[in-house]
C-alpha cells in the first residue's frame, strides 16, 4: 500500500487512467481523517473538460477477527443496490490485482453532512430526515433477497446470537456482561426473517444534504436478516448521541419511526420487536468495541482502539439498565 | 515503597492538563487524538485511585451463564454482574452512570 502522498497520487492516477485512458488526470486528492478501519480518499477525475469528484474506499483491516465483509462483496451490494435506485453512491470501479490501491473501490462523492452532533444540532430537517430515513430502510428491505444469495452463509445471515457469540470467543476476553444480555436475548428472541440488511444503518452512516437522503454509506456489515434489527440498530442508546428520548438517532422516537417506515410501504413492526434488537444492538456495539481493544494489544495500536477496550463497559451498563427495564 | 509527592494519578493529570493546553495549536486530526489521549489520561487516574475488582473467575462465569447454569438464580447473577459492571464504567467514563450508580 502507498505511504506518501506522491505515491498515492501516482498510484490512484494509474488507476484512473487503466479505466478512464490515458488522458484522464487525478486533481484535489484529499484524504479522510477521521477513517475508522478504511483509508478514505477524494480525488476529482478530469478528462478534458469535464471533471468529476470520486470516493475511493479501501480496506486496512484485515485477519480471522474481522467481521467486516471484503471489499469486492461490499461492491458487488452497492451495484444492486444502485441499480434498485437506492440512495447510494454510484459505485464506480473496483481496485483489482493490477492496481498498487486496493482491496477496495471507488465511488461517486454526495454532497453533505454525515457527523451526527452538527446534524443534531439544528432540528429544522429533523421529521423530514426520519421519513427519508425509514423510506431509505423500506426500499432496501423491498429488494428480492434472491439476489443477495452470496450472504446466505455469513454468520449473521443465520442465527443473530450465535453470530455475536462466535464473534466474541475469538476475541480472547470474557465479558459476563455481555453474555448476561445474550442470554436474555436468547430467551426473549423474536421470529427470524432474512431480508437485505445494511447492517450498520445509524445516524453517522448517512449522508444527508439538508432534509434530503444523499447517501447511505459503509455497506461492510451487510447480511439478510429481519428488518427490525436495521430499525433496532438505528434505535440504539449509544447512536442517539445524549437525545435519548430520541430513539431514532436523535431525530425521533421509536414509535415516529416505525409510522414512517409502515407509511413508506415498510412491514408493520412492534416496537417490542425493535427494543429486543436496541439490546442485541447495545452487546454488538459491545463486541466491537471488545474488538478494538483485542486490536490494539494486536499490531493496531491507537489510542482510540485503546479507548474502545475499556469504553465496552459502558455499552455492558446500558445493556444490563436496558434489560431490567431501567432504559428505554 | 512510598514514592515522593505526586502521587501516579497526579502525574498522569499532569499529563493531561499538559495535552488540553495544546489543543488549540492542533490540526483537526491531532486535535481528536490528543482528545482521546486525555481521556485515556484520565482513565488511569480513576484506576489508580479506584479500589481494585475483587479477583473472579470471569470465563468460568461467562461460561455458565452462556450455558443457562445461572437461569435458576438469574437475579442474583445480574445483580453481582451488574455491580462489576459499574466499577468499571466508574474508571472508564463516570458521567455516563445513571444517577443511582454514582
Amino acid at each position: 500500500m502507498p505511504a506518501s502522498r506522491s505515491e498515492l497520487e501516482a498510484a490512484l492516477t494509474a488507476a484512473v487512467q487503466r479505466r478512464f485512458g490515458a488522458g484522464a488526470r487525478v486533481e484535489n486528492l484529499k484524504q479522510a481523517t477521521l477513517g475508522g478501519s478504511n483509508r478514505t480518499l477524494l480525488f476529482d477525475v478530469v478528462e478534458g473538460a469535464s471533471r468529476r469528484r470520486l470516493v475511493s474506499r479501501e480496506e486496512t483491516f484485515t485477519g480471522h477477527t474481522s467481521p467486516f465483509l471484503p471489499p469486492k462483496t461490499q461492491y458487488r451490494i452497492l451495484q444492486l443496490v444502485y441499480a434498485a435506485g437506492a440512495p447510494v453512491t454510484e459505485p464506480v470501479f473496483a481496485f483489482d490485482e493490477q492496481d498498487t490501491l486496493g482491496p477496495g473501490y471507488v465511488t461517486a462523492f454526495a454532497a453533505g453532512e454525515t457527523l451526527p452532533r452538527r446534524l443534531l444540532a439544528d432540528p429544522t430537517h429533523h421529521a423530514a430526515i426520519l421519513r427519508g430515513l425509514a423510506a431509505a430502510l423500506a426500499h432496501l428491505h423491498k429488494l428480492d433477497p434472491a439476489q443477495f444469495s452470496f450472504l446466505a452463509e455469513l454468520p449473521e445471515s443465520g442465527d443473530a446470537i450465535a453470530a455475536l457469540r462466535q464473534r466474541l470467543d475469538v476475541l480472547e476476553e470474557p465479558h459476563p456482561a455481555l453474555e448476561l444480555g445474550l442470554r436474555w436475548l436468547e430467551r426473549n428472541a423474536p421470529p427470524q426473517r432474512r431480508v437485505l440488511l445494511h447492517g450498520d444503518f445509524r445516524n453517522g452512516n448517512v449522508m444527508i444534504d439538508g432534509a434530503r437522503i444523499t447517501a447511505l454509506l459503509d455497506w461492510e456489515c451487510a447480511h439478510l436478516g429481519s428488518e427490525a434489527e436495521d430499525l433496532g440498530w438505528l434505535c440504539t442508546r449509544s447512536w442517539r448521541f445524549g437525545a435519548m428520548d430520541k430513539h431514532a438517532g436523535g431525530f425521533g422516537t421509536r414509535r415516529e419511526l416505525l409510522d414512517a417506515y409502515a407509511d413508506a410501504g415498510g412491514r408493520n413492526i412492534e416496537e417490542d420487536e425493535v427494543r429486543w434488537w436496541e439490546r442485541f444492538g447495545l452487546a454488538r456495539w459491545g463486541m466491537y468495541n471488545v474488538l478494538q481493544g483485542y486490536g490494539h494489544v494486536h499490531g493496531r495500536a491507537s489510542p482510540a482502539y485503546a479507548a474502545c477496550g475499556r469504553n465496552a463497559a459502558l455499552m455492558e451498563y446500558d445493556l444490563l439498565m436496558s434489560i431490567s427495564g431501567r432504559y428505554d | 515503597m512510598r514514592q515522593y509527592r505526586p502521587d501516579a494519578a497526579e502525574l498522569a493529570r499532569t499529563v493531561a492538563r499538559f495535552l488540553k493546553s495544546l489543543e488549540p495549536k492542533l490540526d483537526e486530526g491531532d486535535r481528536y487524538q490528543a482528545l482521546v489521549c486525555g481521556h485515556l489520561l484520565g482513565i488511569l487516574s480513576r484506576e489508580l485511585e479506584a479500589v481494585a475488582l475483587p479477583d473472579e473467575d470471569e470465563a468460568a462465569l461467562a461460561a455458565a451463564i452462556r450455558s443457562g447454569a445461572r437461569d435458576a438464580n438469574w437475579d442474583a447473577t445480574f445483580e453481582a454482574v451488574l455491580a462489576r459492571t459499574i466499577e468499571r464504567v466508574r474508571v472508564a467514563k463516570p458521567d455516563h452512570l445513571a444517577p443511582e450508580h454514582r
